[in-house]
């Protein structure tokens, strides 16, 4: 079986990792995003606070000027007094300070700095009575405000006061401890990031290994390798958590799967002999259905050719034809019993003492005819079994009805009944040539013959045992033999006992 | 579909990584304008109250030298002054406008102390140790007299002196004649007397007060002196016991007063409209009707965690300034109106300036607020800056 490689990029551990490094990052950008939002937020925030203090400051400034110097507090008095209030503001820590008329006109402070300045929105709207400050936002850190207010006192627009305020530290100190949010951050996920990693690299290794002997047992399963053997190399059923009761469920289906597969090969032998035998059962139904009619034929043909003259041929003939009729009528009968399997009796209960004396008795005549005797031994007490009777007993002639046959002529053949624990035995032994060892296996197969000449010579169809171990099997009982060569041959009947 | 679905992933996820890195890059280089709300509210309440004239004055010579300062008298620009020179003190009366002396008087050549010139200039009163015991002594810069109010035997005490309004009653609490300030102590209201051609004289109302332990003492005349509110508050760190009394001058009894605050609370100034106190969160009370039912009206809230201001109110208790921090180098004085029991508007930032400026407000009148502070000399000395700031 081919194996099927994975790729890495649709590997749990790949996108497991994707899912989590992809967000984190986008997270941590729109955060620092989102916090470089807020901290300027907050810091203009804090400059408007301040600005506004500023404006406060200024007018009172600008207002405790002009009644120092016992002025009016009006647009001359401001002009007037403009180095005052530029030293006063100096004073309070102001700088970049222009002071200009409500036109726009510089009073006090740098000409030519204020070129630049004037064209700047805080300044021109500052000329429309606004208060506004310029936020500068520069790439090193810088952040310059750029104030202008009106100074509007006793209800009166007299001047214009610009000035500058460096917030570059402020703003740094807090980048830079924005920065750090966001570096501590950073290495805070990434930390998040490897255990997180190295967790579903844990988690997921059993499962690699249990997929790659997965991949293993699939290709070796075949050729009849355990799998259960690769499995345990994972060294898994230890775990207590979900992997070890996977891995657990999968050693259990594995061996189910393991007995299966030994259960389909096991039923392919089977079959295999089983066809084997069918294929041996026609040979010899052929060839014993063809032996008698070919005698039979051979004397109708020689009676024919020879005429109603030859008396000798005639009675010859008869004879043979009547003894391989019967034979055949009899192997026919027997082949039909063999196949009857829809035998109309019910099983019930029967006493097996009474069967095998019964059936003993019968069989005497024949044994006697053989110059054998049957002794009858063993329990005579009720000995219940469920079966068919008819059956039972027929089972019970072939088996005796073997032993008559192949047993020594003037040798006794013992019938022995026992009760050993639930099994109820009837073993018939004979004395004789016995049966060799390689065909004890076979002799319960149909038309098989250890000594094929003998059985033929003893009017033997073959089938007997064969018959008697299927209605054994019927009867949920079996039939076995055991025989020592030259010396005694033991056919052992055995039912299970019913209380 | 599935390819679909793929693409639409990548292209979802690859937009918000570039918005991402673009926004994340984005805080760069950038110019904002902000424009302040306008100012409508703050004009208005400074337009109800605010100074109406600054005036300045810059004395000679360094400030260590001076011990005391006074103006020599409302809608005047006459400064009155105690200092050293040359191992002795004198008295000073300086017209600021001019920047002359107008007088200049020997005081004493011993160790003073515990010096206060009184409104307008006409008396002052200090400490002096002769010999074995102490005097406190009353001079009147205009008669060149001076008189002994009271002696006791031992060191100088930090007691506390008061002058009136009209500069012409001396309060002051010190020790009972058992000397243990703990057990006994006394209140007395010197009232000066002047008789041109034959020097001055003074009347003497003494209440003789029962100590409590040892407590925080405050006394706190009217403006003409015939009663004077008196508080004893204890200091033991988990007791708020406290004690009020009134004592009126001119029966010379004394009248317990149900207590008000649940908390430590410092008595301001006890003028027409109440007493003003403020407790221990800078909170500032007016206590009206303390005799009977006090009712107590909370006029500003102090800020937490954050210096209490310094609270002066003007005899009237229609005017009151607050002296604050704005931030490690600048002081700024609020005031407001107080008007049927409560502040008109809110507190306004009437003055501002460095801290060396504004050192120490000496008059709260009816019309004007009188600071004193120093100016820095160029060879680390101090020259006295007195600044009146008249609403």
């Amino acid at each position: 079986m081919h194996r099927k490689e994975r790729s890495f990029f649709h590997s749990i551990l790949f996108r497991s990792s994707l899912w989590i490094v992809l967000p984190g990052v986008v997270g941590m950008l729109l955060v620092a995003y989102f916090v470089g939002i807020q901290m300027r937020y907050q810091i203009e925030k804090q400059i408007t606070e301040e600005m506004q203090r500023v404006r406060d400051n200024s007018l009172l400034y600008v207002q405790q000027t002009l009644l120092l110097k016992d002025s009016r507090v009006d647009a001359v008095s401001f002009q007037l007094y403009k180095n005052e209030i530029e030293e006063q503001l100096s004073n309070a820590g102001y700088s970049g300070i222009f002071l200009c008329n409500p036109e726009g006109t510089l009073l006090a402070g740098d000409a030519k700095a204020f070129e630049l300045r004037k064209e700047q929105e805080d300044f021109t709207r500052a000329r429309e009575q606004e208060s506004v400050f310029l936020v500068r936002y520069g790439n090193g850190g810088q952040c310059e405000v750029y104030f202008s207010m009106p100074v509007n006192l006793n209800g009166q627009f007299i001047g214009i006061i610009s000035s500058f305020f460096d917030y570059g530290e402020l703003y740094r100190g807090q980048s830079d401890a924005m920065q750090r949010m966001v570096w501590i951050t950073v290495a805070v996920f990434t930390l998040i990031c490897l255990i997180i990693w190295f967790t579903v690299y844990r988690i997921l290794l059993p499962i690699r290994r249990l997929s790659q002997a997965a991949s293993e047992i699939s290709t070796h399963l075949a050729d009849g390798r355990q799998g259960s053997m690769i499995l345990n190399k994972l060294q898994l059923q230890g775990r207590k958590d979900e992997i070890g009761e996977l891995c657990s469920n999968y050693m259990e289906m594995l061996q189910v799967t393991e007995e299966q597969f030994q259960k389909i090969r096991d039923d392919k032998d089977r079959i295999l002999t089983l066809w084997s035998s069918r294929q041996e059962f026609y040979n010899n139904v052929t060839h014993e259905l063809k032996t008698p009619l070919t005698t039979i034929s051979g004397y109708a043909q020689l009676m024919e050719k020879n005429g109603p003259g030859d008396e000798a041929l005639f009675y010859t003939a008869t004879g043979h034809i009547l003894k391989e009729s019967t034979r055949l009528h009899r192997m026919v009968v027997q082949l039909l019993e063999l196949q009857d399997k829809a035998d109309a009796e019910e099983a019930r209960r029967l006493n097996l003492a009474e069967i095998v004396e019964n059936v003993t008795e019968t069989m005497k005549i024949k044994a006697n005819r053989y110059d054998n005797t049957l002794t009858l031994k063993g329990t005579k007490e009720y000995l219940p079994v469920t079966g068919k009777e008819d059956k039972i007993r027929q089972a019970l002639i072939n088996v005796i009805d073997n032993a008559i046959k192949y047993g020594e002529p003037g040798k006794p053949i013992h019938i022995r009944l026992t009760r050993q624990g639930g099994q109820v035995q009837v073993a018939v032994s004979n004395q004789g040539q016995g049966i060799r060892k390689d065909d004890l296996e076979s002799i319960f197969e149909p038309f098989y013959r250890a000594d094929k000449g003998l059985s033929r010579e003893l009017g033997s169809s073959g089938l007997g045992l064969s018959i008697a171990a299927r209605i054994m099997e019927e009867h949920q009982g079996y039939i076995k033999a055991a025989s020592i060569p030259g010396k005694e041959t033991v056919f052992t009947i055995c039912f299970p006992a019913v209380e | 579909m599935k390819r679909r679905k793929h693409k639409r992933c990548i292209v979802f996820w690859g937009g918000i990584l570039t918005a991402a890195v673009l926004s994340g890059c984005g805080v760069g280089e950038q110019d904002k304008t902000i424009v302040l709300p306008p100012l409508e509210n703050q004009v208005m309440d400074s337009e109800k109250f605010r100074f109406a004239h600054i005036q300045q004055y810059i004395g000679s010579g360094n400030a260590e030298n001076v011990l005391c300062l006074a103006w020599g008298g409302v809608g005047t620009d006459t400064l009155c002054l105690l200092k050293k020179e040359d191992g002795r003190y004198v008295y000073q009366a300086i017209d600021t406008r001019e920047d002359t002396v107008l007088s200049s008087v020997f005081v004493d050549d011993r160790s003073l102390a515990n010096v206060s010139i009184a409104p307008g200039g006409g008396y002052l009163s200090y400490e002096v140790q002769d010999g074995e015991e102490m005097n406190l002594i009353v001079f009147c810069p205009s008669q060149g007299i001076r008189q002994i109010l009271h002696r006791w035997q031992g060191q100088e005490e930090n007691f506390s002196y008061i002058w009136s309004d009209d500069g012409a009653m001396l309060f002051s609490w010190q020790n009972g004649d058992s000397g243990d300030a703990y057990k006994e102590w006394r209140v007395t209201r010197y009232e000066m007397e002047t008789v041109p051609e034959e020097g001055f004289g003074y009347t003497v109302v003494s209440f003789q007060m029962k100590g409590n332990g040892r407590a925080w003492r405050s006394v706190c005349p009217n403006a003409d002196g015939s009663e004077i509110y008196v508080r004893e508050q204890l200091s033991a760190f988990d007791s708020n016991m406290s004690y009020n009394w009134l004592l009126l001058s001119d029966t010379a009894t004394v009248e317990a007063l149900p207590e008000y605050s649940k908390t430590p609370a410092c008595p301001i100034r006890y003028t027409q409209a109440g007493l003003f106190v403020q407790e221990e969160s800078g909170d500032i009370y007016l206590i009206e009707d303390i005799r009977s039912q006090p009712v107590k009206t909370k006029l500003v809230s102090g800020n937490e965690g954050t210096y209490a201001p310094f609270t002066y109110v003007c005899a009237n208790g229609d005017h009151m300034f607050l002296m604050e921090w704005v931030n490690y180098s600048m002081y700024q004085i609020s005031g407001a109106r107080i008007v049927d029991g409560k502040v008109d508007g809110q507190p306004v930032v009437l003055y501002n300036d460095n801290y060396e400026s504004l050192n120490e407000i000496k008059i709260v009148s009816d019309q004007a607020v009188v600071f004193w502070g120093e100016e820095l000399l160029e060879n680390n000395g101090y020259r006295y800056k007195v600044t009146v700031l008249r609403y």
